[in-house]
């Protein structure tokens, strides 16, 4: 994939020299610090994807409730051949119609 | 990452899920210099190492009864890590793009040297090419910054950092590619910069 004159290859390679940081102890009181945080029952920070999934859920719920509603709201409309039936039925034995 | 000698991370693991104090402090002691090294190789600008470090350690605890063992616990916990820093990359703002007089001097004479220069550069620059590599990185989205620092920086396989990450292996290659052009237009466009000063 790397081509002869590679600029970004040949900085990253330099970059790669560079001094690592020296592993490093935990600093003084951060482990007391989370211990406590954690035993005191307080949860992460919940993180955006979280939040995302958390509302799709949500949404995919209230969407199926909606769609529920719709169809039975609307279920004259969505099978007209069997509600025109019922309107030349009622039209026949309607006493306006008949006066 | 070694264990440490005294510490046996199974028991510890088991006290932790029974909610012993003691225990967690030992497992963050344990797993500290894993985290910082993940948090500092990603860390989102201007946000604070402890800050994410503990928000990494509150996850690893609050999901530490779904650990199964079936991967090594450093592995599940460097998994966490990495997918918190990606959250926090997300967050912020691309930069859309670097101006040649955005860089500083010794930024812009490594630059140089990697752009004109046939040989390669001198080894006491490599500190300054991190600091450009950095700032390069900044016009990646996320995933892309991600991908490009374990591939080039760190020098990953492509099965570690799927194993790492949960994308497939042909994922993270296409991402390198997609990256790598960015990256390199992003070159070409300074060097056009640069000769038109």
């Amino acid at each position: 994939m790397s081509e002869p004159q590679d600029n970004w290859q040949k900085l990253a390679r330099l970059a790669r020299q560079a001094p690592k940081p020296a592993e490093v102890a935990a600093p003084f009181g951060f482990a007391t610090r989370v211990a406590a945080r954690w035993a005191s029952g307080e949860s992460p920070a919940p993180s955006a994807w979280d939040v995302l999934e958390a509302f799709s859920l949500r949404s995919l719920v209230v969407a199926g409730a909606l769609m529920v509603a719709v169809v039975f709201v609307s279920y004259d409309v969505a099978t007209p051949g069997w509600t025109q039936q019922y309107t030349v039925a009622d039209a026949t034995f309607d006493p306006i119609f008949e006066e | 990452m070694g264990e440490q000698p005294g510490l046996d991370v199974a028991v510890c693991l088991a006290r932790v899920r029974e909610r012993d104090e003691d225990a967690a402090r030992a497992l963050v002691e344990h797993l500290y210099p894993l985290v910082i090294k993940i948090v500092r190789a990603h860390l989102p600008r201007a946000l604070d190492e402890e800050d994410l470090a503990q928000e990494i350690f509150m996850k690893v605890f609050a999901n530490a009864a779904q650990y199964r063992g079936e991967v090594p616990f450093a592995h599940w916990v460097s998994r966490i890590a990495v997918s918190t820093c990606i959250d926090r990359l997300r967050a912020q703002k691309r930069r859309p793009e670097w101006r040649w007089a955005d860089l500083s001097e010794r930024e812009a004479d490594v630059l140089d040297a990697i752009l004109h220069s046939e040989h390669e550069p001198h080894p006491s620059q490599a500190a300054d090419a991190g600091e450009l590599v950095g700032k390069l990185m900044q016009t990646l989205n996320a995933e892309d910054q991600l991908v490009i620092r374990l591939l080039d920086l760190e020098e990953r396989s492509v099965a570690e950092i799927a194993a790492q990450t949960g994308w497939s292996q042909t994922l993270v290659k296409v991402r390198a590619f997609r990256a790598r052009r960015k990256l390199r237009k992003q070159l070409e466009q300074l060097e056009k910069q640069k000769r038109h000063e």
